[in-house]
C-alpha cells in the first residue's frame, strides 16, 4: 500500500471512528445488560412467572384473556396479544387508548388456563427499560433510532478502514502479537489490532443487523403500504367496523390455515401490524430459524373469516433475521456468555482506539526518539527489521 | 522482508469463518447445533482473552 493511500485509509478510519466512539460505547454498554435482559428480570421479579399446573390443562378463550385485561384498565383497548417461544402458558395483553397510541401503555400478563391477571409488567420505567431506550432511541422515539443507526453505519466504516490498514500494521509482527514491554501506546495499539482483527466477524455482524434493526419501523410501514393495503384492497373506502368480532374465532380461523404453527401475536384492528378492518393473526415455526419467522394472517374482525395470508416480504424477513444474530438469544446460555465477552472485547476496542487519539501527540516524539515498528504508519510505515525482530 | 499473505490473514480468516459457521449453527437447530455454536463462537472470544492476556515469555515459545 502506498503511503499516501495509508495515509487516507487512516483519515477514514480516524474520523468515522472518533463521530461514532461515544454514541458505541453507550451502545456496548447498554447491551450489555440487555444480553441477559430475561435473567435480571428473573432477578428483579419483574419477570412474570405462571403458576405450576398439570401440562394438560387446557387454555381458555382469548375472548375471556381480553376481558381480565381490559377489566384492569377499563376505558382503554387492545392492541395486542402475545406470547413468548418458549412459554404458551401466559399472554401479555398491551391495551392502549387507541390502537395507533405510542403512550400510556398498559400491558397486562394473563394466566392463559385460569384467565388470572399474573402481572402488570412496567413498560416505561425501571433500570431495563432505561437500558433499552438508551440502547434503542436515546429516549428520542424514531429520530434517536435512526440517528443511532447512522452511527453504526460509521462504525461500519471504521471496522472496514481497520481491516485495510491491519496488514501495513501488521507487516513486521506475528498475528497477536501485544507488546507488553513497550510504551502503553505501543502496547494499547497493539491490544486495539489484536482484539479488533478477532472480534472482526462478530462485530460486523452485529453492526449490520444493528443497523437493519434501526429500520424496523419504516419496513413495517412499508409492508403496510406494499402488502398489507394490497390484500385487504376490498375494503378499501369502508368505515371501520363499530364492533369487533371474536378474537378467539379470529385465532382460530387463522391456526386452521397453518395447524403446524403456533400463535406469536395478534395485532388488532387499527395498529401498525394489521388494517383497520382485520386481526392480524402471526404465526410462527417451530425451529429456532421458523420460530423467528412470522406468516401473517389476515382474518376479517367482525366475520372471523381469513381474508388473506401471503409470506412476508423478503425486507421484514432480513429484519426479522437480523433480530438473533443482533440480540444474540438463540444458543442457549453459553452464547449469551460469549455475546457478552465480544462485547466486552468491543469496549476495549473502542476504548484503546479513542485513548490512541487522545495520545496521539506522544506517538511522534517517541518515533522520532526510537522507531517503532507497527506503530501509526503516518506516511510511510515505519522500517526497522531489527527492533521488530527485537520485541519477539 | 514481506509476510506472504497466509502468514498475514490466515489466522484473521480462519477466525472469521469459525464466527460466522457459529452464528449460522445456532441458527440451524438446537440441542448439537447449540453445541456447535457455541465452540464455534468460543475460539474469537477465547483468542481474545488468550492473546490479550498471554505474557511475552509464552508469546516468544509460540511456533
Amino acid at each position: 500500500m502506498t503511503p499516501t493511500a495509508i495515509r487516507r485509509w487512516s483519515w477514514i478510519h480516524k474520523w468515522s471512528s472518533l463521530i461514532c466512539t461515544l454514541f458505541m460505547l453507550l451502545l456496548c454498554l447498554t447491551g450489555l445488560p440487555l444480553i441477559f435482559h430475561h435473567e435480571i428480570g428473573h432477578l428483579l421479579g419483574t419477570e412474570v412467572e405462571a403458576p405450576e399446573l398439570p401440562a394438560a390443562t387446557p387454555r381458555i378463550s382469548l375472548d375471556r384473556v381480553m376481558e381480565t385485561a381490559i377489566a384492569r384498565h377499563p376505558g382503554k383497548q387492545g392492541m395486542f396479544v402475545s406470547q413468548e417461544p418458549d412459554d404458551d402458558r401466559v399472554w401479555y395483553v398491551t391495551l392502549a387508548d387507541t390502537p395507533t397510541s405510542d403512550k400510556d401503555l398498559k400491558q397486562v400478563a394473563v394466566d392463559a388456563r385460569t384467565g388470572q391477571p399474573l402481572a402488570e409488567p412496567k413498560l416505561d420505567e425501571g433500570f431495563m427499560h432505561v437500558m433499552h431506550s438508551l440502547h434503542v432511541d436515546l429516549f428520542a422515539g424514531l429520530p434517536g433510532t435512526l440517528f443511532l443507526g447512522f452511527m453504526g453505519v460509521l462504525l461500519m466504516v471504521a471496522i472496514v478502514s481497520g481491516v485495510v490498514l491491519y496488514a501495513p500494521f501488521m507487516r513486521k509482527l506475528d498475528f497477536g502479537t501485544v507488546r507488553r514491554d513497550r510504551t502503553p501506546r505501543t502496547r494499547w495499539l497493539d491490544m486495539h489490532n489484536m482484539l479488533g482483527i478477532v472480534t472482526l466477524a462478530w462485530a460486523s455482524v452485529v453492526t449490520l443487523t444493528g443497523i437493519i434493526n434501526t429500520l424496523a419501523d419504516p419496513l413495517i410501514d412499508l409492508w403496510r403500504s406494499d402488502q398489507v393495503s394490497e390484500m385487504t384492497s376490498q375494503y378499501k373506502g369502508l368505515p371501520p367496523p363499530a364492533r369487533m368480532g371474536s378474537l378467539q374465532a379470529a385465532v382460530d380461523a387463522a391456526t386452521a390455515l397453518e395447524p403446524e404453527m403456533k400463535i406469536r401475536f395478534i395485532a388488532f384492528p387499527g395498529t401498525s401490524f394489521s388494517s383497520p378492518h382485520h386481526y392480524g393473526v402471526f404465526l410462527r415455526g417451530e425451529s429456532p430459524l421458523t420460530a423467528r419467522l412470522f406468516k401473517p394472517v389476515l382474518v376479517d374482525a367482525q366475520t372471523a373469516q381469513v381474508t388473506d395470508s401471503r409470506a412476508l416480504p423478503w425486507y421484514v424477513t432480513a429484519l426479522l433475521l437480523s433480530q438473533p444474530l443482533h440480540f444474540g438469544d438463540y444458543g442457549g446460555t453459553t452464547m449469551q456468555i460469549l455475546w457478552a465477552l465480544l462485547d466486552l472485547a468491543t469496549i476495549i476496542v473502542l476504548g484503546s482506539g479513542l485513548y490512541l487519539w487522545l495520545r496521539r501527540g506522544t506517538r511522534t516524539a517517541e518515533n522520532s526518539r526510537q522507531a517503532q515498528p507497527g506503530s501509526m504508519p503516518r506516511g510511510a510505515p515505519a522500517q526497522s527489521p531489527l527492533l521488530s525482530r527485537e520485541s519477539r | 522482508m514481506k509476510r506472504s499473505f497466509l502468514q498475514m490473514w490466515g489466522w484473521p480468516i480462519a477466525i472469521a469463518v469459525s464466527t460466522l459457521a457459529g452464528l449460522i449453527a445456532g441458527l440451524v437447530g438446537d440441542g448439537g447445533w447449540d453445541l456447535l455454536a457455541a465452540i464455534a463462537l468460543g475460539v474469537p472470544a477465547l483468542a481474545c482473552i488468550w492473546l490479550g492476556t498471554r505474557r511475552r515469555g509464552q508469546a516468544s515459545r509460540a511456533p
